[in-house]
């Protein structure tokens, strides 16, 4: 079954980013931010969204699906 | 002041005829963030929330047990001093609250909310079918064929499920949002 991965924090550190900044950016609160980042929660689409437009990216390039070996 | 302003725009905007319940949803929901980013007070989680919600629920699920379980052993003395700690918690808790701002849910936390109140809903059941089964048994072992029931009991009776409702939907809230505060920055 595919599992969500997601390079978050690989953002987040490339700008020098706290998980609570994020959290507010986009609305949620920073427990929020941090099962995101462990891949423990599914964001819905505008959340994912909001935080692509954040970090100037895609979706794609910061949440997918990879087969789970 | 500007954040003012920020908030005035944003009831204009809401105001406006042409908005989806979806997007007047969305909207108060800004609004609700804004207001609490103006509000001075300090903060209150939405995990000290929920605790607060699950020891009032704990308090009023021992109180409505004791009443229905224990009152010829407690006497009348005996339950007037158990009401009036028992409201005493509780308006302690509600004073608490009023003083703190509280942290507004973001999707998550309704996410969690959801999956506590289903289960809550499961024990909830649970719970009302054990209290039939138990009055059924105890009053055929005691060949009483009427049931008798005053409005106290149904009192204590409504305060319990209440009770048992708050205590586990908070309770299991808390146990799937149990990620630590403290991971890194």
């Amino acid at each position: 079954m595919p599992e969500l991965k997601t390079r978050l924090k690989e953002y987040r550190a490339a700008q020098n980013m706290k998980q609570g900044d994020l959290a507010e950016l986009v609305g949620v609160r920073r427990e929020t931010i941090i099962r995101l980042e462990k891949g423990q929660y599914n964001p819905s689409l505008k959340l994912a969204m909001d935080i692509a437009k954040v970090f100037g990216a895609t979706v794609e390039e910061i949440f997918s699906f990879e087969e789970d070996q | 002041m500007k954040q003012d302003k920020t908030i005035k725009e944003l009831y204009e905007k809401y105001k406006k005829p042409d908005m989806t319940r979806a997007e007047r949803q969305e909207l108060m929901e800004t609004i609700y963030r804004e207001r609490y980013k103006q509000d001075p007070r300090k903060p209150i989680t939405q995990k000290g929330q929920a605790l607060l919600n699950l020891v009032f629920g704990a308090v009023m699920t021992v109180e409505s047990v004791l009443e229905l379980t224990c009152a010829r052993l407690l006497g009348s003395n005996g339950l007037g001093i158990l009401s009036m700690v028992s409201m005493a918690v509780i308006l302690l808790m509600i004073f608490f609250e009023h003083k703190r701002k509280k942290e507004p849910a973001d999707e998550m936390t309704k996410t969690f909310m959801l999956k506590a109140a289903s289960l809550a809903a499961v024990c909830e059941l649970t719970v009302m079918f054990v209290m039939m089964l138990a009055v059924i048994i105890v009053n055929n072992a005691r060949g009483i064929n009427n049931i008798v029931v005053n409005c106290d009991q149904l009192f204590d009776t409504a305060s319990l499920l209440l009770g048992v409702y708050m205590t586990v939907r908070y309770g299991a809230y808390l146990w799937l949002d149990r990620a630590p505060a403290c991971e890194e920055e």
